[in-house]
């Protein structure tokens, strides 16, 4: 008796209680969907997809609630329906769901699920729309792992013609700059660039930036600084620029192109930049002109900010904290900047959270969460009917849990962002012991050569050049006043000498 | 008057804190700035920019609206300050070529037309007189020189600190003007108005009309809108001497200067495009 009981129980709720057979309830349902009742329709699938008896057509079913929840704008939620037929269906709704997926975590930028979806599928599932996608990311994977050459063959199997293309070129000339392939790299940096002719595209820039490391990298100063100023000012990447020139004028003993970079890098504009290396680099300029008083405030003015920033670093790392508070840390000191409002004394200093929101991986996180931000919000203006229903519920968990392990992985990448800093500015201040070391030698010098009066004064560089040259040739010269504007900025030029003799 | 050329001195030095003027910069070596050095507080990167004395850093910086090698067609409304009796107004023109920043070369037009003021009004409805001046102009064409020997720029806080670029400019050019001695219907007023005549005892002038040359002065700003685009106001003066003779047959003639004092507002085009970022 109990048995029949139990199948009894079993049947009422593994088959629907219309009297229908499953595949003619099933093509009920698929054709409310068609008829444009997405709301009703979803209801419907999922109520569908956790029955036993629709097992069989669990692949269809939830790829077609995915297809229903992409329709609705529920891009993360159908992501989540894909993952069922890409690991369990047939190789038509494999194939299909993982075209569909892709071009969703596309949009919302998710790598990690795509990696999971890669994980599951074999090269043969795959569309042959998405396979460059799958051999972009198996090489950014062989690239993580440091096997360049394994990586530079899943890239160059990408086509001219795939939106992958010139990502995976530039991880080649990466790859061929890891083993120190210069020319094999300034190769593929150079074409990249010439493919694009808008002058701030961001893979032209990217390309002429890794074009100018290479140079670097292979000793070839001069060059590297003529490409470093080809790189357009209205781009993200001029900050860095001016500081790995700044590397560039120093290796080339162009000490005043050096510190006409300065001029810009320690302006007000770039005042809760973190940027500890520039200053490191600025004392090195000034040791080798000769000015140690300088030197001394720069490396004063080191330990001022960067010593409590390290202070602060540690704190944080060694509270212990689990990953997702590390989030809200940062992103509380950055709604107090944004808002204005004052940062508890206890905060991460500013120069972190600039260094923190530079990071890209931290800002394809935040994009990431504003998206399931938006479709949370989505979720809620929807009818309260289907909101209280059980795929509304479902959709409302899996939204919220999705936010939370970005949150936790935004707060990985914090913690993983403080460690760098905090090896970061142990490295510089070792650097700047030595740095000190020397200054207080030259120091010496220069303090014997004033009592016996041989220090000279010499001239300006520029002493011989009228203002009126500068401006018949089409340029504006003004004496600097102390005054910084924003237009000035990268055209500032040091016109003072060394003081070596 | 007096409200004028006070309107006009805001206008002119409203923008200063930003101007370069020509004046050489001292190349002097400085004092050894060395105990400055020491003394200075460090407490953030920007305090570092005055680590080096200021004159050791120039800002040297691609023109925001170059004029080398750039000519210029502009168009401007324009309005005659000094008549007391009428407003007068108009359009102007001019087409110029820079073969320097700081010095260009072009011609201008102006034409313009009058309206009676009130005072005009008032006098002839209540005096029954019909006031003019002894000469009208009505049209101008010359050449000029243009002279740049200012540039600036200053900040507007309320545009989120949009940067406006100007330069100041001198103009010295000649040409000629069209002038007349008061329209017909005036005259005809004027003959039989015996008021006027009794202003004007035995003298007749008659009327006429003619170029005449005439000289030129000015200044004025342009304000760069974009690489392309400016704004322009200038203050003109075009002189000329005029020369009346009686009309009535006698050998009398009145010689003297007249000044027609403009003010110009308008836009100006520099060609071809520069290409520089």
């Amino acid at each position: 008796m109990k048995k029949w009981v139990f199948l009894l129980c079993i049947a009422t709720f593994s088959f629907p209680s219309t009297g229908l057979t499953p595949r003619v309830y099933l093509q009920k349902v698929l054709n409310i969907v068609a008829g444009g009742d997405l709301i009703k329709g979803s209801q419907e699938l999922y109520r569908l997809s956790r029955l036993r008896a629709y097992k069989n057509k669990r692949a269809q079913i939830k790829y077609t609630l995915g297809m229903v929840f992409s329709e609705m704008g529920f891009h993360h939620m159908a992501a989540v329906q894909f993952i069922y037929p890409i690991k369990y269906g047939n190789r038509e709704y494999r194939k299909k769901a993982l075209d569909k997926m892709g071009q969703i975590l596309q949009y919302l930028g998710d790598e990690a699920l795509f990696y999971y979806a890669i994980s599951l599928a074999n090269f043969q599932d795959f569309p042959v729309t998405q396979r460059d996608k799958f051999y972009f990311y198996q090489g950014v994977g062989h690239f993580k792992k440091k096997n360049y050459s394994k990586s530079r063959i899943q890239f160059s199997k990408i086509k001219h013609n795939s939106l992958f293309y010139n990502r995976a070129q530039y991880h080649i000339g990466l790859s061929y700059a890891e083993q120190n392939r210069v020319k094999s790299a300034e190769r593929i940096f150079k074409n990249l660039a010439n493919t694009r002719h808008q002058i701030t595209d961001t893979v032209r820039v990217a390309a002429l930036m890794g074009l100018a490391r290479t140079l670097y990298q292979g000793g070839q100063f001069n060059e590297s600084i003529r490409v470093y100023r080809s790189v357009p000012r209205d781009t993200p990447y001029w900050h860095d620029v001016l500081l790995e020139s700044s590397w560039s004028y120093l290796r080339s003993t162009r000490f005043r192109s050096a510190l006409s970079n300065f001029q810009t890098l320690h302006s007000p504009f770039y005042q809760d930049y973190y940027q500890p290396e520039s200053l490191i680099l600025r004392a090195y300029v000034y040791l080798y002109i000769c000015r140690y008083y300088e030197m001394e405030k720069v490396l004063d003015l080191f330990n001022g900010l960067y010593l409590p920033t390290l202070k602060a670093v540690n704190r944080s790392l060694n509270a212990g904290n689990r990953h997702k508070l590390y989030f809200n840390e940062i992103m509380a000191v950055h709604r107090a900047r944004e808002s204005g409002s004052s940062i508890r004394s206890s905060s991460l200093p500013p120069v972190v959270l600039s260094r923190v929101m530079k990071s890209s991986k931290f800002k394809r996180y935040l994009r990431y969460l504003e998206k399931l931000d938006e479709e949370r919000n989505k979720l809620r203006a929807m009818p309260a009917e289907w909101v209280r229903s059980r795929v509304g519920r479902n959709a409302d968990y899996i939204l919220k849990a999705r936010s939370e392990t970005v949150r936790k992985l935004a707060g990985k990448e914090v913690k993983a962002l403080l460690r760098e800093i905090r090896n970061d500015i142990r490295r510089l201040s070792r650097s700047e012991e030595y740095l000190r070391y020397d200054m207080l030698r030259g120091k010496r010098e220069f303090l014997k050569k004033r009592i016996a009066r041989k220090h000279a004064r010499l001239p300006l560089i520029d002493a011989r050049t009228s203002r009126s040259y500068y401006i018949q040739n089409g340029y504006d010269y003004w004496p600097f006043t102390g005054e910084h504007w924003v237009d000035e900025l990268g055209n500032y030029h040091y016109v003072g000498s060394h003081k070596c003799r | 008057m007096k409200k004028l050329i006070l309107i006009f001195s805001v206008f002119l030095f409203f923008p200063t804190w930003g101007v370069q003027r020509s004046e050489s910069v001292d190349w002097k070596e400085a004092p050894d700035p060395l105990h400055k050095i020491k003394k200075l507080k460090v407490k953030s990167v920007s305090d570092l920019s005055r680590l080096s004395p200021f004159r050791d850093v120039v800002v040297i910086q691609k023109r925001y609206l170059p004029k080398t090698f750039r000519g210029e067609v502009g168009l401007s409304l324009n309005g005659l300050l000094n008549n007391k009796f009428f407003y007068s107004g108009g359009l102007s023109g001019q087409l110029g070529f820079f073969v320097q920043e700081q010095f260009g070369f072009g011609v201008s037009g102006m034409a313009f037309d009058r309206v009676k003021r009130r005072v005009a009004t008032d006098l002839k409805e209540k005096n029954g007189l019909t006031p003019f001046t002894d000469v009208e102009s009505h049209y101008y064409g010359g050449a000029y020189f243009k002279w740049n020997p200012f540039y600036g720029k200053f900040a507007f806080s309320f545009l989120e600190n949009q940067i406006i670029y100007f330069d100041m400019f001198f103009l010295l050019g000649g040409g000629m003007v069209y002038i007349t001695k008061g329209t017909d219907e005036e005259i005809e007023e004027t003959l039989s108005n015996p008021k006027v005549e009794s202003d004007n005892p035995g003298v007749y002038y008659a009327p006429e009309k003619k170029w005449w040359p005439a000289g030129m002065l000015g200044f004025g700003q342009t304000f760069a809108i974009n690489k392309d685009w400016g704004v322009e106001w200038n203050l003109r003066w075009i002189f000329y001497h005029r020369r009346l003779v009686d009309g009535r047959g006698s050998s009398k003639v009145e010689t003297g200067w007249t000044t027609d004092m403009h003010l110009s507002v308008g836009v100006n085009y520099y060609f071809p495009g520069v290409k520089y970022r």
